[in-house]
């Protein structure tokens, strides 16, 4: 892929949207980090963050029909793109890279 | 799905943050958390969704925003991204043009809102003066006030026993003990004298209060410790300015204090008025020590207030509970002194940082407050329902501005945004004329020329506090009244609208949430002058009041001799030859003296016992007010001699004591006998009885709604000559000629006498009916406005209707219905509104009337008078308010209304 590879949370969001598979949108994608990670994001810093991978190709968006739980409001369904994929498995041989030859749990 | 929804403030502000495109989506997301987390916990649900509305990162949607690609179906216009600063400022600049293309509109408006505020920010001033000044003094929770705590839980003066006490038993709390009391003295000499209000203070006063002078110096220890040695004298910044141009050169001058030099020695600070209460400014201060030229009886006058400045490191609450702790073992030692003691004796401190005016008073000035308060806010929510009514019918013309908007891609964010940004232009406007208003208002009030003989200074100017609370007032107005317009006007549907089909159908609808708002105005009106109304029948009763004695003939000259220094004999000499000289004037048919007038400040109390009547519980003794009386007083104040003789000049210093007492301190001692020749005994061991001489009718003593006062008249000069005392006469002259025959003859004696007032029973009695008046004046004011206010906005309403049925109204006409009858179509519709108005304010009335009982003097709180007076008036000047479009309605000419559309 072109250009950087994504920031941590946003490796986050697009694990987490790839997960979801489909069923990911603003409040799912929360809870999915929410649950994985064991900490508090909040839901602006979640939103911003899919908004701006969507802008930069790495997750596609549609608008669905409205539900009454979310008191009439429509769901955006996130998908992540081929783009985006290749981005966090580019992230994650970065990190790969930089963990050989280290020894695992030991204080450094 | 839980009943619950997310807090409409919070929803408000994320559709106002939100670029349109994104609002959906993000919205339901958090509307969906917060319906999981609401059925376990709906405290947590809301606290966790304003905690994501307010989180940074809702800011930065913008620009987050900026070059998305655009999903089908949200409207591309509105995440153009610019910064809210920005748009708003683009908001502004649309918002003037819009309002200079209606002026007129803008005009009601603005004049509308102004009359709206203006009360509120003269009412904030008033008790921004009175309540919420500073007392100017160093830490003022370090300063501990100390009163005598009566049985009736009041906050009593301290006598001078009880200022050694606090000073010998709570050394360990406070630093210093310093006590103050009020203080008029008359600067100047002759009948250039003037009356000034000051304190008598300890030497260590200022060190207490933790004042230091702003020139000169303030007093010396040395200055407070022997008896009329130290002439000295600390003046306020205020005296100081206005008297002695700011002159540097006035420290080690003398001026003249009762008519003995005193030696300036400083200039208080400009913020430290004294500690008699914030808003009444004492002008100069004099050591304690000076009372035997000042005040002969001071010491035993027991009208101290006690101050305690708090060591380091001590709470007020340590402060407090020493200062009790001295009361009662004060308490317990005279008891001891003195088993067959009944009553007892408390002290309490109070922390100056909890104090207002005065702990006594703090209550009643909060409720009046808290009155006037409630008042002035009724009047602004119904000029901001004007608002709200003006900006809807406003709205629906400008449906089609805003669909082509819409359609134009804006958000309805952005059109909610753009109107709250008009109506907050409108609300600023308003405000600030509001303000002007308020000012010139609080000025009118505060050049009223009080009944009281001391002038107050209430600083009511401009200040970043008043207008801080007019600009928090405006801000609610906007959101109060431009709010429901700004979500009505973006709810219309776009392409219908465009095409016109939301048309007069939709016009009726507005007109029916109009009528909701103009109703609940004639509510609100009617409750505000059915207030004024209670408040004008209470001063009417308090006008007409039976007070016991006659209150309109009399001419009232007081007298003041202390500062002339003279002497019981002087004293007595004096009203002998005045005396002499009235009984010569044929203008004159009746005067006589007395050492207090009914309804004056002030009171002197004697203690006796009765043989055979046990004095009432918790008292030693039976104790009565009393007032020292000369011949011709009973008669020139018209007080009905209901037993027995009155006092004659047989009545002499030496001869057998005697005293006259009210109905119902006769009816209290021997309920079923005459009291004539019973005795009252003064002194324990018997000696000096007193014999009861006669009966009078119950005379108001202190205020005009109290209860019947015992009450006890004595001979002046069997031992109750005071220095202070006033001459009543009547006549055949106006009893202004009256006061100023008198005024001739006194300065004749001594021309230096000082006549502290000279003037008419009517002028005596204005003090007492100040508040009833100002109460009914302030009230029918703010009534009165309301009601013009509310009757803007039910002409305005009708003839909208009026105007938006024109069409109507011609078909009608051309069919063949008469003027009338058009003319009673109208009607109907605005007396349908003005009646379930005024019904809907009488109940609130009925309800709110109680809340004011307390203030009112002679009236309960459902008077039926005032009960018929508000809906009475409501209906006339309202139904003037629908006659005038309907007239107009009947005048349609049919032809050119049926070609209007």
């Amino acid at each position: 892929m072109a250009g950087p590879d994504p920031s941590d949370f946003e490796q986050q969001v697009l694990l987490a949207v790839w997960r979801l598979n489909k069923n990911a949108y603003g409040a799912s994608v929360r809870d999915e980090i929410e649950t994985r990670t064991g900490r508090d994001v909040a839901q602006g810093a979640v939103y911003v963050t899919l908004v701006r991978l969507e802008k930069k190709g790495l997750l596609r968006s549609n608008l669905a029909d409205p539900t009454p739980v979310r008191g009439g409001k429509a769901k955006r369904f996130f998908v992540i793109t081929a783009t985006g994929i290749d981005g966090v498995r580019s992230a994650r041989r970065t990190m790969d890279r930089l963990w050989e030859g280290l020894p695992e749990g030991v204080e450094g | 799905m839980s009943p619950h929804r997310p807090p409409l403030v919070a929803r408000v502000l994320l559709r106002l943050l939100l670029p349109w495109a994104l609002h959906d989506a993000f919205a339901g997301d958090l509307e969906e958390r917060f319906h999981r987390l609401a059925q376990t916990d709906p405290g947590r649900a809301r606290r966790k969704y304003w905690g994501d509305v307010l989180s940074p990162t809702v800011l930065r949607f913008r620009s987050e925003a900026r070059g998305m690609p655009l999903p089908p179906g949200s409207s591309p216009g509105s995440a153009r991204g610019d910064g809210i600063v920005k748009s708003v400022m683009t908001d502004l600049k649309f918002a003037v043009r819009t309002l200079m293309k209606a002026p007129s509109f803008a005009a009601v408006a603005i004049l509308s809102l102004a009359l709206g505020i203006g009360p509120n920010t003269a009412i904030f001033s008033l008790v921004n003066a009175v309540m919420l000044q500073d007392w100017g003094v160093d830490d003022p929770e370090k300063i501990v006030d100390i009163y005598n705590l009566t049985d009736r839980g009041e906050y009593f003066f301290n006598g001078y026993r009880t200022y050694e006490l606090i000073s010998e038993g709570t050394s360990d709390v406070f630093e210093s003990v310093a006590h103050h009391s009020m203080y008029s003295g008359r600067f100047g000499t002759g009948s250039e004298s003037e009356l000034i209000l000051g304190e008598m203070v300890t030497g260590n006063y200022f060190e207490v209060m933790g004042v230091q002078a702003a020139v000169g110096r303030t007093f010396l220890p040395e200055e407070d410790e022997t008896l009329e040695t130290h002439p000295v004298i600390v003046v306020s910044d205020d005296f100081w300015r206005t008297r002695h141009g700011s002159d540097p050169g006035l420290i080690g001058q003398e001026i003249r204090l009762n008519g003995r030099p005193y030696t300036v020695v400083g200039v208080a600070p400009g913020d430290f008025r004294g500690r008699l209460a914030p808003g009444v400014g004492t002008d100069f201060w004099v050591p304690f020590s000076m009372y035997p030229h000042l005040s002969p009886g001071k010491l035993n006058s027991g009208d101290l207030t006690i101050t305690g400045r708090l060591r380091d490191g001590v709470a007020p609450g340590q402060g407090v509970a020493a200062v009790a702790t001295v009361g009662t073992r004060y308490d317990e030692q005279l008891n001891l002194e003195n088993p067959d003691r009944r009553g007892s004796f408390a002290l309490i401190g109070v922390s100056l940082a909890d104090v207002k005016l005065h702990p006594n008073f703090d209550g009643i000035l909060t409720a009046i407050a808290a009155l006037l308060f409630v008042a002035v806010g009724l009047v602004m929510l119904v000029a901001c329902v004007n608002l709200a009514a003006f900006l809807l019918s406003r709205a629906v013309d400008r449906r089609k501005e805003m669909a082509v908007r819409v359609a134009m891609g804006a958000g309805r964010g952005d059109i909610i945004r753009q109107l709250l940004v008009e109506s907050l232009l409108l609300a600023g406007i308003g405000a600030a004329f509001g303000l002007v208003l308020g000012q010139v208002a609080m000025q009118m009030l505060v050049g009223i020329e009080l009944p009281i003989p001391i002038p107050l200074e209430l600083e009511v100017g401009l200040n970043l506090r008043l207008v801080a609370f007019t600009a928090a007032t405006a801000i609610l107005a906007a959101v109060l009244f431009g709010l429901t317009p700004a979500l009505e006007a973006t709810r219309a549907p776009v392409a219908a609208t465009l095409r016109d089909e939301a048309g007069s159908t939709g016009g009726r609808k507005k007109v029916g949430v109009r009528g909701i708002l103009v109703a609940s105005q004639m509510a609100l009106s009617t409750v505000l002058i059915f207030g004024a109304a209670l408040f004008v029948r209470s001063l009417q009763s308090a006008s007409d009041m039976d007070l016991g004695f006659d209150t309109r003939s009399g001419a009232v000259v007081k007298v003041e001799t202390t500062s002339n220094e003279y002497t019981v004999e002087e004293r007595v000499r004096f009203i002998d030859e005045l005396t002499l000289r009235l009984e010569q004037q044929p203008m004159i048919s009746s005067f006589g003296f007395t050492a207090r007038m009914p309804l004056d400040l002030g009171t002197t109390n004697m203690a006796f016992d009765v043989p055979g009547v046990e004095p009432p519980p918790n008292q030693n003794r039976h104790v009565l007010e009393v007032a020292g009386v000369e011949p011709g007083y009973f008669e020139a104040m018209q007080i009905e001699v209901m037993d027995g003789r009155v006092i004659t000049s047989t009545d002499a210093e030496d001869s057998e004591r005697v005293a006259l007492l009210s109905k119902v301190a006769a009816d209290r001692f021997w309920p079923n006998e005459s009291p004539i020749g019973k005795t009252l005994l003064p002194n324990r061991d018997g000696s000096d009885p007193i014999t009861v001489i006669g009966v009078v009718d119950n005379v108001k003593i202190w205020s005009l709604g109290e209860a019947p006062r015992p009450y006890m008249y004595v001979p002046y000069r069997q031992g109750f000559q005071q220095a202070a005392f006033s001459v009543v006469a009547t006549g055949n002259g106006a009893p202004a000629d009256l006061a100023g025959l008198i005024r001739t003859e006194a300065l004749a004696i001594d021309p230096n006498v000082f006549l502290t007032t000279v003037g008419t029973m009517e002028d005596h009695l204005g003090y007492v009916l100040f508040l009833p008046r100002m109460g009914a004046a302030m009230l029918t004011f703010v009534g009165l406005l309301a009601l013009v206010l509310a009757c803007i906005g039910l002409y305005g309403m009708v003839s909208y209707g009026v105007s938006r049925r024109t069409r109507e109204m011609g078909l009608r006409l051309a069919l063949g219905a008469d003027r009338r009858s058009v003319i009673g179509m109208v009607l109907k519709s605005g007396f349908a509104l003005i009646a379930v108005g005024g019904a809907a304010g009488i109940v609130l009335s009925l309800g709110l009337g109680r809340l004011i009982e307390g203030f009112l003097v002679g009236v309960g709180a459902f008077d039926p008078l005032a009960l018929l007076a508000a809906p009475l008036l409501l209906t006339a000047v309202a139904g003037l308010a629908t006659y005038m479009p309907a007239r107009k309605a009947s005048r349609v000419d049919p032809v050119q209304a049926l070609r209007s559309e």
